[in-house]
């Protein structure tokens, strides 16, 4: 039986509120962000958090908040920091040696582990794949009107707390969100059948009961009553709250605050309603890009032939 | 005239058997194709450059009957394309089972009739071949809140009900089932969306229709994904038979012949023909490596490919098939590097 379960989707797709959802599965055991396979080494996946966010020092807030809460059973600022200090004497571990030992900690549960860095690069998808050849992916998905909205908010909000991006966080976030899921796109259509499974998060969302039981069924993990009511109280979860000082992140801050699942429909705007009322500035005028491509000898493509492809993969999606 | 049936090809696709008649132009080129079947009988239209010709196969004898043969000349039509269509249509005439074909070349068109025999000219203001044209090409019907961007595929029967087909790029394609009122029985392409914009075959079999869906290869930039097969029930319900595991409004669906799509290719195949046979289900694909097979299934839920066919078949560019009393006609288009694109009949189940 698998032991891992990897849930892939751009941020800002309801991954955590869908993730922590599943994870709360009585077979499941979800972990918040740990960007494990951004790196070869611990080391590695460090560095690339502290290029990320210059706060994050000691490694990405997620997997010290799994370390402290899997070894110490709480996350408080002492647990954090030991769970620094035990991180840092493994720095050499590879991602699926520490990838392992967190599998181990909740065994016989299969654990979960969402983190949307890692469909940002084939790389980062290919080195899951040659960790857990056996994982289940399941690719998640948001309608791309909603997601760039989410986004652009987001990566506000990381300006605000000093987070940096380089020209990258200036690129419109439909590019981000078309590029992501063609990489999924590209790795799950390699995938063995069954290997991986496509879920709109509108749909988990708005009809829990008819969604929620057909994950497990594809995991193979119970889909009883109790399992599925477990699964629509993702506020149980550890992770579902912000963490200590220490390490505060490791999920959606808006989650963290607001944990519990809502009832209702979620509303699915309209993508070609959108291109008729604006004209997203696609690329900053930054000279740096400019010359990256001239050296590269790309050419930005035409706003129409942008829009298209977007639109045909959100079709593709179920987006209209 | 008649023709014997041609001896089976060397290389000939198993049980199938290439009957094409002797004496008509076979290179798409020269010649354009329109064939049905009417009474149990396959008739084929071939409207040459010099010659058009009508014949029949009769499947109880195995020969072929020509009902139609006679020289055309037209200023200039010595090259180029063939500018000519024929579209067959069964109608009445004087309360008797009678065949129309309507030609159009250029700017003439031209209905003709048989009643059983030879093909005669018949005005085309007559009644009897405009209702036969008519319900032959049906139009669409007005679906209750159907999307705009959807358009009528086909008419089909499941059980008592009649079935609908639209063929959507947007939103994936759609079955609307009439009983009372119409009602949606497929939607969203089968939750593929814009993947399955479009119905590619559908058959009956048995209680339930077998539906093809996917996507033409006309589709621009991304690469064609590959076909899927659902299996509807009257109920409205239906099983996911070849494609990829989904969620789905229905509960989970996973492909009960443990396909994925295009019969589970690394470059998925190609989607030829679909046709329902006296021995079940037949599907016909193509791809570079294993060439032209016609997988067959009892249900739809296990497909064996036939051995035979694997070997020697030139490259088939297109395939339609048509049910006959004794089996299943194919007209293929092959793609043969001696002679080009060339045009056959294969009969077999």
């Amino acid at each position: 039986m698998p032991r891992l379960v990897i849930l892939l989707s751009p941020p800002r797709s309801f991954s955590s509120v869908v993730s922590t959802m599943i994870g709360e599965h009585p077979d499941l055991y979800g972990f918040p962000e740990l960007h494990l396979f951004v790196g070869n080494t611990l080391q590695e996946v460090n560095e690339i958090e502290k290029k990320r966010n210059p706060r994050h020092t000691a490694g990405p807030p997620g997997l010290l908040r799994a370390v402290a809460q899997l070894h110490d059973g709480v996350q408080t600022n002492g647990t954090i920091f030991r769970a620094m200090g035990w991180l840092n004497e493994r720095r050499d571990w590879t991602c699926k040696q520490m990838m392992d030992h967190l599998l181990d900690a909740v065994a016989p549960k299969m654990g979960l582990e969402k983190t949307p860095a890692t469909s940002q690069r084939m790389q980062y998808l290919e080195r899951a794949y040659a960790c857990y050849p056996d994982a289940y992916f399941l690719h998640l998905t948001r309608h791309p009107v909603s997601t760039r909205a989410s986004w652009s908010e987001f990566m506000e909000h990381r300006t605000e707390i000093g987070a940096e991006g380089g020209w990258r966080q200036h690129v419109d976030r439909f590019v981000g969100w078309y590029v992501i899921h063609s990489n999924i796109l590209k790795f799950t259509s390699s995938l063995p059948l069954g290997q991986s499974l496509r879920v709109k998060g509108e749909d988990i969302l708005s009809e829990p009961d008819v969604y929620l039981p057909q994950i497990a069924e594809w995991l193979g993990i119970r889909t009883d009553r109790e399992a599925i009511e477990a699964m629509k109280h993702p506020e149980n979860s550890p992770y579902a709250c912000m963490g200590p000082e220490a390490a505060r992140w490791g999920n959606d801050p808006k989650f963290m605050r607001s944990p519990k699942l809502r009832s209702g429909r979620v509303r699915e705007p309209s993508l070609a309603e959108f291109f008729e009322k604006e004209k997203p500035a696609w690329f900053p005028e930054d000279a740096e890009l400019m010359e990256a491509c001239r050296r590269s000898g790309l050419r930005i493509a035409p706003d129409e032939r942008i829009i298209d492809e977007i639109s045909e993969l959100a079709h593709q999606l179920g987006y209209t | 005239m008649t023709h014997s049936v041609s001896a089976p090809s060397p290389t000939g696709l198993g049980p199938f058997r290439d009957i094409t008649p002797g004496g008509i132009p076979r290179r798409c080129g020269e010649a354009v194709w329109s064939a049905t079947v009417f009474e149990g009988a396959l008739y084929l239209a071939v409207l040459g450059r010099e010659i058009q010709t009508v014949l029949r196969l009769e499947p109880s004898t195995g020969k072929w009957e020509t009902l139609l043969h006679r020289s055309v000349s037209r200023p200039g039509a010595d090259s180029g394309e063939i500018g000519a269509a024929a579209q067959f249509a069964a109608g009445r005439f004087q309360e008797a089972p009678a065949l129309y074909l309507r030609i159009a070349a250029g700017d003439e068109v031209e209905h003709l009739r048989s009643v059983g025999g030879p093909f005669e000219p018949v005005p085309s203001h007559f009644e009897e071949v405009q209702a036969a044209l008519t319900a032959a090409s049906p139009a669409a019907p007005a679906l209750p809140d159907h999307p705009p961007t959807s358009r009528f595929s086909r008419a089909l029967k499941l059980g008592s009900a009649t079935v609908v087909g639209l063929d959507d790029p947007v939103l994936g394609c759609s079955l609307w089932a009439k009983e009372e009122n119409w009602k949606p029985v497929l939607v969203r392409g089968a939750h593929r969306y814009s993947e399955n914009a479009e119905i590619l075959a559908a058959a009956s079999h048995g209680d339930c229709l077998f539906v093809v869906l996917g996507k033409s290869a006309s589709a621009p930039r991304r690469k064609t994904p590959g076909f899927e097969v659902v299996r509807v029930y009257a109920d409205g319900s239906w099983d996911l038979l070849i494609g990829t595991p989904r969620v789905s409004d229905q509960g989970l669906k996973v492909p009960l012949a443990c396909l994925g799509p295009g019969m589970d290719e690394f470059e998925p195949s190609r989607f030829c023909f679909f046709a329902s046979g006296r021995n079940g289900l037949l599907l016909g694909t193509y791809d570079d490596l294993a060439g032209f097979r016609i997988w067959r299934s009892v249900d739809g839920t296990r497909w064996v490919a036939g051995e035979a066919e694997l070997v020697g078949i030139d490259r088939v560019r297109g395939a339609e098939s048509l049910p006959l009393a004794g089996g299943i006609a194919l007209i293929l288009q092959l793609d043969n590097p001696q002679h080009g694109l060339t045009q056959s009949v294969w009969i077999g189940e």
